[in-house]
């Protein structure tokens, strides 16, 4: 057993919920909500199926709390969950079947997220290309390299967080970072 | 130094530099570097145009009932696990092959009690239902649970990270 000092606040709180308290386990949906959806949305591209695939995520982790064991970063653990969650997803095709409705899903995104900004129509078509281009270039990599790309870019994490989230070495890792961001480079560099 | 742009492992160095996450000694000798090297010009201008169009891809909210769908899946699981903990008190310990056939034998048992002329029990196919959905939430369970332990392995051979 690991000395409570030494433990990170979010096992701490997994702690808590393995001994029955629920209130712990909302204070880690609470912290941990959004990126993993985002994540997912990043992943699947797809705001209805990251939404589900996070709550799977989070459903796993709750099923699993019996058997928790502070040993690994909390975040390694649940961003393993749902990186395993959405390749799944992604074998399976089934984000295929959702695909039809990127643009419904973009427009109530930008309605939500733009409202109060107002840009002018132009700068929104431009906008909205400039997006189209990111998502498809993001989308267009090799499912691991994606995963490893958006935990590096959106969720900050150091090499060896990511490299044991995908289960490579730190090595690997910084490899397949390395073709993922040339690849990147090739399609997104002139958008400066 | 080295050209990081020229070899696989070095294009680490520069994506820590263009991301400021070199210490300053070590970000000194990349700049020494990069203010004669075309090659590294050129990668970190593509790289910082890279997390720049990335830097413009914003996240959708996450949708304001997303609690409320999660907790009623949670609270979907609980039910029936109860009951199946009353029924099978050591399902922890078994595998799905263990569960079935101790399931399997439940309702044979009720059958040849409840009825032992030919036809079969009535309540068979809703058993083997809760049966099939119990035993695969044992498996996803204990696969989180798999994961969980390959972690720890990987964490106890690799360097303390946390
Ligand atoms: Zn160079």
């Amino acid at each position: 057993m690991v000395a409570v000092a030494v433990i990170e606040p979010d096992a701490q709180l997994m702690l808590r919920v393995k001994e029955g308290d629920s209130a712990s386990f909302a204070l880690l949906l609470e912290r941990h909500r959004a990126p993993v959806v985002h994540f997912l949305y990043r992943m699947v591209q797809n705001q209805a199926v990251a939404e589900e695939l996070a709550q799977e995520a989070f459903l796993r982790v709750y099923r699993a709390r019996a058997s928790y064991e502070p040993t690994a970063k909390f975040t390694t653990w649940l961003f393993r969950i749902a990186t395993h969650l959405a390749l799944n997803s992604l074998r399976d095709g089934r984000f295929q079947r959702f695909h039809e409705s990127l643009d419904q899903e973009d427009q109530q995104a930008a309605s939500r997220e733009v409202a109060d900004r107002r840009p002018t129509i132009e700068q929104r078509l431009v906008d909205r290309a400039r997006l189209e281009e990111v998502r498809g270039a993001i989308a267009a990599l090799p499912a691991k390299q994606r995963a490893a790309v958006l935990m590096h870019k959106y969720q900050e994490m150091e090499y060896s967080q990511i490299a044991r989230v995908l289960n490579c070495s730190e090595s690997a890792l910084k490899s397949l970072l390395f073709r993922a961001y040339e690849t990147l480079r090739a399609r997104l560099a002139h958008m400066a | 130094m080295e050209c990081p742009a020229k070899e696989r492992d070095g294009a680490a160095v520069l994506l820590d530099y263009c991301t400021r996450k070199l210490d300053p000694r070590s970000a000194a000798v990349v700049e020494r570097h990069v203010a004669q090297c075309a090659a590294c010009q050129d990668c970190i201008q593509a790289q910082q145009a890279v997390w720049a169009a990335l830097d413009g891809w914003e996240a959708v909210p996450v949708s304001p009932d997303f609690d409320r769908k999660l907790y009623r899946r949670i609270e979907r699981e609980e039910r029936p696990a109860r009951w199946g903990e009353r029924l099978w008190p050591l399902r922890g310990l078994s595998l799905r092959p263990a569960l079935s056939l101790a399931l399997a034998s439940v309702v044979l048992l009720a059958a040849i009690l409840i009825r032992p002329a030919p036809p079969r029990p009535v309540h068979a196919p809703q058993q083997a239902q809760v049966e099939s959905l119990d035993a695969d939430r044992l498996e996803r369970a204990l696969d989180d649970v798999e994961m969980l332990r390959q972690l720890d392995a990987g964490s106890s051979a690799g360097s303390q990270s946390m």
